[in-house]
């Protein structure tokens, strides 16, 4: 009888599910924002019918066992229970209380969309599944985190660094990985964040950590200059007391708002307003979480790190990991932020099948979502009039071709990247020799803040060419200081700092990506092509083939792959 | 319960009654087995957050959430979980 295992995400913001068979493989796995097409998907449940029913269908569920698998072990406590643990302490003053980076309201809110998930899980799946075939399991949200970055890390052993928001007791964990199997070291208790710290962050830039807006910060950052005094006030608001973060205190506080008053930026001032804080608040992320990950690391640094939790997301943190602590390799996984928990959870209920086993290998792949339909690309390549449609022989050279004469490319192609990065399955691909290239993407088909980098992609093979202390990066996570005379080659790819978030394409992991990037360096001798994801500003990388379409349609793109079906507007239609 | 547990137990007993006093300003003597953590000694919600992390750090464990609120003296607390105390982390 087989046994399935589906992971629900359900932290109430990033909703996810995944599923995972009895040999430990991950068949599928999606952020439900993608579905929905509503970013982050705040309050959505992880097993919409349709989004999951889909998968299921293709499954043999007939004689089953479904293993539900929840990413948090308990509910957060609710207001009222707050109150009454407050009752019994005699100088606590209001029932809930700031932790001094997000409101009182946002903390209720948070705990709110929380608790609703978690006591939802499984109820949509008992009307599929008969009870004496389900399981319900609930996991420590942390060890979800970790169990799906060290899974999907090429490591026996490893140290394991978790910093998000907040776990079931605090922000941070430090698991050891030995032999492929997690130990969880420590970790932290009480509302010392860095996840906290950097939504606060982004509040004061102006920009709004519920919709995900960190990138701007993270973008921004490299415009300013950090000032040193403003850096030292933020980093005060924590205390990092052996790697725990713990909050400093409503002194420490209150002097670092004093200080970051006159860089504060107000929601839809000029973003420039806020460049110097966005380096500052930078700047002091980076010294605080130094001060954590230097902590976990056996005697200061060494060996292999594995991190996750939604600060992972911090590539530029990232790429400075590897030198400061003279690691051998860095993983984070292509999902470190909630979403990933739903391949975490479902990975700990195989677990708990299988103890004879360590953690399963071959989970590193992001391609685990959602495949266009192949009856509407065959629609669309029929139907689109006016489009050309090249449907015949080799479309990544073709693709290669395009991007050489400076057209802008979607790409919609195979099973959906698993994460926040399009890595060529949901892509805009382009020249990124063209200076003049950034601007365009922007001003014809996203919408975005022209301060706001677009990522290089760039052959493996080739990354020491073109980059400082080149490392493996299939899934963007690091951001990596250009070599000399980048700038002339690929001015659309760097950063105002001198990086690129880079994603390093190898034939065997990204074979498409590798064919195109092969082809576009024979042509220009530059094996970069510009990646960013297939989206306009403010909505998720696009799902169905009809939001493919619609993007195509209503901007200026040139070009749209869908799977082995090139459409192309004729050349003077975008400009 | 077994003597390596009794010998845990004693040692949880010792580590909290020091902790809560150092909290609390008062000297160790002052601080009961038997106390409400937070009615009879005033340590906040935060404090029995910091406290549960300081506890899983020195005995090896982990802790529900919620065990210092639900168990809410030192004598419980240590009942609870002697049993749980990483053999490493008690002098026997």
């Amino acid at each position: 009888m087989s046994r399935f295992y589906v992971g629900l995400s359900v932290s109430g913001h990033d909703p996810a599910f995944a599923v995972v068979d009895d040999a430990g493989r991950v068949l599928f796995a999606e952020a439900t924002e993608r579905f929905l097409q509503d970013k982050r998907a705040w309050g959505a449940a992880p097993d919409h019918p349709t989004h999951l029913g889909d998968v299921l269908a293709t499954l043999p569920l007939d004689d089953a066992t479904v293993v539900v698998a929840a990413s948090w072990a308990h509910a957060k406590p609710s207001d009222e229970e707050i109150a009454g643990r407050a009752a019994n302490a005699p100088d606590t003053a209001a029932p809930v209380e700031s932790d001094g980076f997000v409101t009182a309201a946002q903390l209720s809110w948070l705990r709110h969309l929380q608790r609703q998930l978690f006591a939802g899980v499984g109820a949509h799946l008992r009307t599929i599944v008969p009870d004496d075939r389900l399981e319900i399991r609930r996991y420590d949200h942390h060890l979800a985190h970790a169990a799906y970055a060290a899974a999907s890390s090429p490591f026996d052993d490893a140290t394991c660094v978790v910093i998000d928001g907040e776990g079931e007791v605090g922000s941070t964990s430090v698991f050891d990985l030995r032999q492929r199997r997690l130990q969880r070291r420590w970790r932290s208790w009480g509302p010392g964040s860095l996840g906290a710290y950097y939504s606060w962050l982004t509040s004061l830039c102006g920009f709004d950590w519920r919709a995900g807006e960190e990138w701007k910060v993270m973008g921004l950052a490299a415009l300013g200059a950090a000032d040193p005094v403003l850096v030292a006030a933020l980093v005060n608001t924590l205390v990092i007391d052996r790697g725990r973060p713990v909050l400093a205190g409503p002194d420490a506080f209150a002097a670092a708002r004093a200080a970051a008053a006159p860089f504060v930026r107000r929601r839809g001032a000029p973003v420039e307003m806020a460049a110097v804080l966005a380096a500052s608040g930078q700047a002091a992320y980076a010294q605080l979480a130094d001060r954590v990950v230097g902590a976990a690391l056996p005697d200061g640094g060494g060996g292999a790190l594995v991190l996750s939790g939604g600060c992972a997301l911090n590539s530029a943190y990232n790429g400075t990991l590897r030198r400061r602590f003279e690691l051998a390799a860095v993983h984070v996984p292509c999902a470190p932020a909630d979403d990933g928990n739903a391949v975490g959870a479902a990975l700990l209920a195989w677990l708990d099948a299988h103890p004879e086993q360590g953690l399963p290998r071959g989970v590193a792949s992001p391609f685990l979502g959602t495949r266009p339909s192949t009856r509407e690309v065959a629609a669309a390549a029929r139907h689109m009039g006016g489009a050309g449609v090249h449907a015949a022989g080799d479309t990544a050279a073709h693709v290669a071709r395009l991007l050489a004469d400076g057209r802008i490319v979607g790409v919609m192609r195979g099973a959906a990247e698993f994460g926040p990065r399009a890595l060529g399955h949901r892509s805009i691909l382009a020249d990124p020799r063209r200076p003049e290239m950034k601007d365009e993407i922007n001003r014809r088909v996203k919408g975005r803040e022209p301060y706001r980098p677009f990522a290089p992609a760039v052959l493996a093979e080739s990354a020491s060419d073109w980059f400082d202390d080149a490392q493996p990066s299939p899934y963007m996570s690091f951001a990596l200081r250009w070599r000399g005379g980048a700038h002339d080659r690929v001015p659309a790819v760097v950063h105002a700092d001198g990086t690129g978030r880079l994603q390093t394409i190898a034939a065997d992991e990204n074979p498409w990506m590798h064919d195109v990037t092969t082809a576009f360096a024979r042509l220009t001798g530059v094996p970069i092509v510009l990646n960013t994801s297939f989206n306009v500003m403010g909505k998720p990388i696009a799902h169905s083939v009809g939001d493919a379409l619609a993007v195509f349609g209503t901007t200026g793109l040139d070009a749209l792959v869908l799977d082995d079906v090139v459409l192309e507007k004729p050349a003077a239609a975008t400009t | 319960m077994p003597s390596d547990d009794r010998a845990a137990r004693a040692e949880i007993v010792s580590f909290l009654r020091g902790r809560v006093a150092e909290k609390i300003r008062q000297p160790t003597e002052q601080v009961l087995e038997t106390g409400h953590l937070i009615r009879d000694y005033g340590l906040t919600s935060l404090d029995a957050v910091v406290l549960s992390g300081e506890l899983e750090d020195r005995f090896g464990l982990e802790l529900e959430p919620t065990t210092l609120f639900d168990l809410p003296s030192i004598g419980r607390v240590a009942d609870a979980i002697a049993d749980r105390v990483a053999p490493d982390r008690v002098a026997r």
